[in-house]
C-alpha cells in the first residue's frame, strides 16, 4: 500500500501529459502449488508476484506499463515513461484520496494459506487412493491443490478526488488427473472443483474420494470408448461445464473489447434476435465465494449481475472503461486481468444460461439419434468470425432417446451466430463449472454454467467414421 | 544484474541447504497496437524474477519469487526448507556442478534500440495501410501489433557457477478482417526475429490480404478420410505434443503413447526429428535448467524412436545419460525441449502435392490446446484450408475438423516438402502430406 502523498504523486506524473484518467494497480500474490503422485508429494512449490502496474488513459487510446519496483522512485520512473507517450496539456491534478467503496463478496476468514500443510496433503492421499482403488488399470494419478492469495491495492484518479481501493482475491482448487492403461491404450481423466472460498468450505464440502473415483472412472470410461463419428447430428449437453459452450460461441463475442471496435459478430447485436427465444443468458460476477467472483473488478466498479441474453435477444455486453468509453456504456465491472503485468479488458466472471422448464430425462427421451457430452475440455473462438469449437472428454451415443456406449475424440464445431440460434431445449438442472480462460489480458478464474441443453444440429468432428 | 547473490548462497549455506542454484531473468518490453489510424494501445514494461532451486536433507526444492532484496533473502530459503521437509524423494544426483566447457553460438547484437519508436509506429501504420489498400473488401478494422523484448539471464550455483544470455527479440503481427455480404473472415500472420533488420515485412500485408479474401465461398465437405497436407505453421504446432511424449518422466509413470517404444519404428522413415539447441533460432539455448551444456540429438530417426528425452536425475534412476532437457517444475527438476527440427524434403509444395487426385490442405487450426489428448496422442480440432483437386489447390474450406493420431500420422506421412516453417514456429517443420486423415464436416 502506498502512502497518500506517494500515491498522488504518482497518478499525477501519469497525468502530466493530458491523460484523463490514471490508475496505479499494485499486488502482491502469494501462491502454493502442491501434487501428489506415486503415492508421495511430488513437489511443493511456493511462488511470490510482486509488482505494479500504471494505465493512462487519452479518449479512447491506453498506455500500460509495468515494474517489479514498487518503491516511490520505480512508479514515478514508470508513470514519467508512461506519460511520455502523450504531449498534451495537463487535464486534471488530483488533490485528495478517499476509500473507494468495496462490497465483499468472497468472504474469507478462514485463509488458505493458513491451514495447515498436513491436511492439504491428506486431501490430496484420499484422492489419489481413491483413483488408485477404482480400477487395477489405473497407472498413475496426480493429484494438486493450488491456492493463491492476491493483496490488491488499486488506486484510480478520473478527477481531483482519486480513489483508493484495497481488495483480496483468494482462491483455492483441488484436482486429481487419473491416467488409465490396457495394453496399448491409454487414457486420461480429471476433475478439478475451485471455489474462492476459506479452508473449513473446502474441508466440508469437497469430497477428495468423490473427485478421485470420477476421475478414475472418466479414465476407465475412454479405455473402451468408440471414436466419435465426424458428420452433423443433434447434441445434448450435459449440465455445469457444458457451458463452455456458450462461453466460447457467444460469451467471448459479447466482450465490449471486441464488440466497441467491430471486431465481434454481435458488434450491433443489442436488441437483436440472437439465439432461440428459449435461451436467457447472464454474467454474474456477485455469486458469494464462487471461483469466477470477485468483490471488485480490477478498475475498481463492483462487479454485477449484467443480463446478456433475455429470451434470445441480445441485451448487454460485458464492459470495461476503456471499451465503454468507445461505445458510450459504463462499465459493468467486467474488467479483468491474470496480473499486474497485464493490462485490464473486458472478460467474463460467472457466466451461465439461465435455467428453462424441460427435465434432463426428457430431452434426452426425446432425441431418437444423437451425442450426449458430459465432460468437457474447454474450447476456443475467433470472435471476428464467431467461429469456435470445444471439445469433449466424456461423451456417449443417445439411440432411441436412450444413452448408449461411451465415445471419444469429439470435438464440436460451429458459428456462434448459429448454434445459439440451434438450441431447442433448455433444462432446469443449473449447474456451474470452473476454468481458466486465457485472452488478452491473461488467464482468468471463470465459472461457465448452463442447465442439460439440446442443439438440434451441431457439426462433430471425430475419428470414427461417418455412422453413428 | 544490479541483485547481488552472494550473500544468499551464504545464508542458505549456513542455514543447512547443501546445494543451491539460482536463476535470474529481466525482461524489458515494448508492444503497441495500431488501429484505426491510432496507436490505440501502447506498453513499457520491466519485470525480473528469480527462480531459486535447492537441496536440502538430499531432497530438491524450488521457490520463484519476483521479491528478492536482501531483507527477503530469509524467507526465501525458509521456503525452500518447507518444500523439502515435505517431500520423501531423496535425490539420487542433487543439483549440477557445472561443466568446464560450455558451446555457445554469438548470436548477433541486439539492434532494437537503434531504432525509435516513432519509426517502429511509422512501420506499423505502413502495413496496415497496405492491407487497406489491397482490396475494397477488406475492413477497416486491420490491426497491426509490434512487441519488442530484451532480455538478460543468469544462472548461479554454489559451486561459483555463473552463466549468463542476453537476447532480444520483435515481431509485428497483422490481422486483416474482410467482409463480403454478410460474411467476415479474417487472417492473421506475425513476422519474428532476433533484430529488427531482419524482419522480412516487404509482403507481410499483402500475403494477408491474399490469404483473407481466399477464404470466400468457403463451404464444409463430406465427413471422409483424406489425403491430407498439412501447412508448416499447423505441423509445427502438432510436433512439441509428440516430442514431449518422448519425456522420460512420463515415461517412468507408463503414460505415454511411447512407451517401450524404443528402438521401434513410430513415424514413416522419411521422418527425422532433432532437438538442435545452438541452432540460433529464438528457441536457441545453450544449457538447460540444471545448468548442464546443450546437447544436439536426434529423438527419431528415419521413423525409429531414437532417444527419450532425460534430466540427470532421471538418467540416473534409468540408467542412461542425460540429454540436457532439465527444466525446472512444480517443486523439482521435470523435463522440457526447445529447437525442434523436422528434417525437410526435397519438393517444391506444388511438386509435392501434384500426384493427389482428391485430398484437403489444412492451413489452420483451433482448439487443438483442448483438442490433443496428450496422454494418447488422439486429436480432434477445428479447421481451415483448401480442397485439393488433380494436384491443385482449388476451393476454399472452413468449419471442419481435423482428426488424427499423432503416431499414426508420423507413420502415414507419404512425403514432406523443403519449406520450413517460419522464425518463432513452435517446432522448425516442412509442409506434410499425410496418406489420409479423418476430416469431419457435414
Amino acid at each position: 500500500m502506498l502512502s497518500k502523498n506517494i500515491a498522488i504523486m504518482v497518478l499525477n506524473a501519469a497525468l502530466s501529459s493530458g491523460g484523463d484518467y490514471a490508475e496505479i494497480y499494485i499486488e502482491e500474490t502469494k501462491s502454493l502449488n502442491l501434487v501428489y503422485q506415486e503415492n508421495k508429494v511430488d513437489g511443493i512449490t511456493r511462488s511470490h508476484l510482486y509488482g505494479a502496474g500504471i494505465r493512462i488513459l487519452l479518449g479512447t487510446s491506453s498506455v500500460y506499463g509495468y515494474t517489479n519496483d514498487v518503491s516511490r522512485k520505480g512508479l514515478l520512473k514508470l508513470a514519467e515513461n508512461l506519460a511520455a507517450r502523450y504531449s498534451e496539456e495537463r487535464k486534471i491534478t488530483v488533490t485528495a484520496l478517499k476509500k473507494g467503496k468495496v462490497p465483499t463478496v468472497n468472504r474469507i476468514e478462514d485463509h488458505l494459506d493458513e491451514a495447515p500443510l498436513e491436511e492439504k496433503i491428506a486431501m490430496l492421499r484420499s484422492g489419489s487412493d481413491a483413483a488408485f482403488a477404482t480400477d487395477p488399470r489405473i497407472i498413475n494419478v496426480r493429484a494438486g491443490w493450488y491456492e493463491s492469495r492476491k493483496t490488491i491495492a488499486l488506486y484510480v484518479a478520473e478527477g481531483e478526488t482519486a480513489y483508493f481501493y484495497p481488495t483480496e482475491e483468494e482462491r483455492g482448487r483441488f484436482s486429481v488427473f487419473a491416467t488409465a492403461r490396457d495394453g496399448d491404450k491409454v487414457e486420461g481423466g480429471s476433475e478439478a472443483p475451485g471455489m474462492s472460498q476459506g479452508w473449513n468450505y473446502f474441508k466440508t464440502n469437497i469430497d477428495p474420494k468423490a473427485i478421485g473415483e470420477k476421475a478414475a472412472k472418466q479414465a476407465i470410461t475412454l479405455l473402451s470408448a468408440r471414436e466419435c463419428p465426424s458428420g452433423r447430428f443433434a447434441v445434448v449437453i450435459g449440465n455445469g461445464w457444458g457451458g463452455v459452450l456458450f462461453h466460447e460461441a457467444c460469451g467471448h463475442s459479447l466482450e465490449a473489447s471486441a464488440t466497441s471496435r467491430h471486431l465481434s459478430v454481435f458488434s450491433d447485436s443489442i436488441g437483436e434476435q440472437i439465439a432461440s427465444p428459449i435461451v436467457s443468458a447472464v454474467d454474474d460476477g456477485t455469486l458469494p465465494g464462487e471461483w469466477g467472483s470477485n468483490n471488485i473488478d480490477t478498475e475498481g466498479v463492483e462487479t454485477k449481475r449484467n443480463m446478456l441474453i433475455k429470451d434470445g435477444i441480445c441485451v448487454g455486453f460485458l464492459v470495461d472503461r476503456l471499451s465503454g468509453r468507445r461505445i458510450g456504456m459504463e462499465p459493468n465491472g467486467t474488467s479483468r486481468r491474470q496480473s499486474y503485468a497485464y493490462e485490464p479488458t473486458s472478460r467474463m466472471n460467472n457466466t451461465y444460461i439461465l435455467p428453462g422448464k424441460d427435465k434432463k430425462e426428457d430431452i434426452i427421451a426425446d432425441t431418437k439419434l444423437g451425442i450426449y457430452v458430459t465432460g468437457f475440455n474447454g474450447g476456443s473462438v475467433n470472435p471476428t468470425t464467431g467461429e469456435f469449437n470445444f471439445t469433449a472428454s466424456e461423451a456417449y451415443a443417445i439411440r432411441d432417446g436412450k444413452i448408449a456406449e461411451p465415445l471419444k475424440g469429439c470435438t464440436l464445431i460451429g458459428s456462434g451466430k448459429e448454434v445459439l440460434m440451434n438450441i431447442d431445449r433448455v433444462g432446469d438442472d443449473l449447474n456451474l463449472g470452473q476454468g481458466n480462460c486465457g485472452a488478452a489480458s491473461g488467464s482468468i478464474p471463470v465459472n461457465v454454467g448452463q442447465p442439460t441443453i439440446r442443439l438440434s444440429s451441431i457439426t462433430v468432428g471425430g475419428r470414427g467414421g461417418e455412422t453413428l | 544484474m544490479k541483485t547481488n547473490f552472494k550473500n544468499l548462497f551464504a545464508l542458505a549455506l549456513s542455514e543447512g541447504i547443501e546445494q543451491l542454484q539460482i536463476q535470474y531473468s529481466k525482461v524489458d518490453r515494448l508492444s503497441f497496437q495500431y488501429f484505426k489510424g491510432e496507436i490505440d494501445s501502447y506498453k513499457a514494461s520491466t519485470g525480473a524474477g528469480l527462480l531459486v532451486t535447492g537441496l536440502y536433507q538430499g531432497k530438491i526444492c524450488c521457490y520463484s519469487t519476483e521479491k528478492f532484496d536482501k531483507e527477503d533473502f530469509p524467507s526465501i530459503v525458509a521456503a525452500l526448507k518447507e518444500g523439502a521437509t515435505y517431500k520423501s524423494e531423496v535425490s539420487k544426483v542433487g543439483l549440477y556442478e557445472g561443466a568446464k566447457r560450455y558451446r555457445k553460438k554469438k548470436l548477433p547484437a541486439s539492434d532494437l534500440g537503434l531504432h525509435e519508436a516513432s519509426e517502429k509506429i511509422a512501420i506499423a501504420k505502413k502495413l496496415a495501410e497496405q492491407a487497406l489498400a489491397y482490396d475494397p473488401r477488406i475492413e477497416e478494422t486491420v490491426q497491426v501489433i509490434y512487441g519488442e523484448a530484451q532480455r538478460e539471464e543468469a544462472f548461479e550455483n554454489w559451486k561459483g557457477l555463473k552463466l549468463k544470455e542476453t537476447s532480444s527479440s520483435c515481431y509485428y503481427g497483422i490481422d486483416v478482417p474482410a467482409r463480403e455480404g454478410d460474411v467476415t473472415k479474417d487472417a492473421f500472420n506475425i513476422e519474428m526475429g532476433r533484430r529488427f533488420d531482419e524482419l522480412k515485412l516487404d509482403d507481410l500485408a499483402v500475403r494477408t490480404a491474399k490469404e483473407v479474401l481466399a477464404k470466400f465461398g468457403a463451404t464444409s465437405i463430406k465427413s471422409g478420410n483424406y489425403p491430407t497436407v498439412i501447412k508448416n505453421d499447423v505441423f509445427s504446432s502438432l510436433i512439441p505434443y509428440f516430442i514431449s511424449a518422448a519425456s522420460a518422466e512420463r515415461l517412468k509413470r507408463k503414460t505415454t503413447f511411447l512407451l517401450d517404444k524404443l528402438g521401434t519404428k513410430v513415424a514413416s522413415s522419411k521422418i527425422t526429428i532433432s532437438e538442435k539447441p545452438l541452432e540460433p533460432t529464438l528457441s536457441y539455448y545453450y544449457h538447460d535448467d540444471e545448468g548442464y551444456p546443450a546437447v544436439t540429438k536426434d529423438i527419431v530417426k528415419r521413423g525409429v524412436l531414437n532417444t527419450y528425452l532425460y534430466n540427470r536425475e532421471l538418467a540416473a534412476e534409468m540408467g542412461k545419460e542425460t540429454t540436457g532437457n532439465g527444466s525446472i517444475g512444480v517443486g523439482k527438476i521435470g523435463i522440457n525441449f526447445n529447437n525442434i527440427f523436422v528434417k525437410p524434403g526435397k519438393k517444391t509444395f506444388d511438386e509435392m502435392i501434384s500426384p493427389i487426385k482428391k485430398g484437403v490442405y489444412i492451413t489452420d487450426i483451433q482448439g487443438l490446446g483442448t483438442g490433443m489428448n496428450d496422454t494418447s496422442g488422439d486429436f480432434s480440432c477445428q479447421a481451415e484450408g483448401f480442397l485439393i483437386e488433380d494436384g491443385k489447390l482449388t476451393k476454399p474450406l472452413t468449419l471442419i475438423t481435423l482428426g488424427g493420431n499423432l503416431v499414426d500420422m508420423l507413420t502415414n506421412v507419404k512425403d514432406l516438402d523443403n519449406n520450413l516453417s517460419k522464425e518463432g514456429s513452435d517446432a522448425y517443420v516442412p509442409d506434410v502430406y499425410v496418406k489420409k486423415m479423418a476430416i469431419g464436416g457435414i
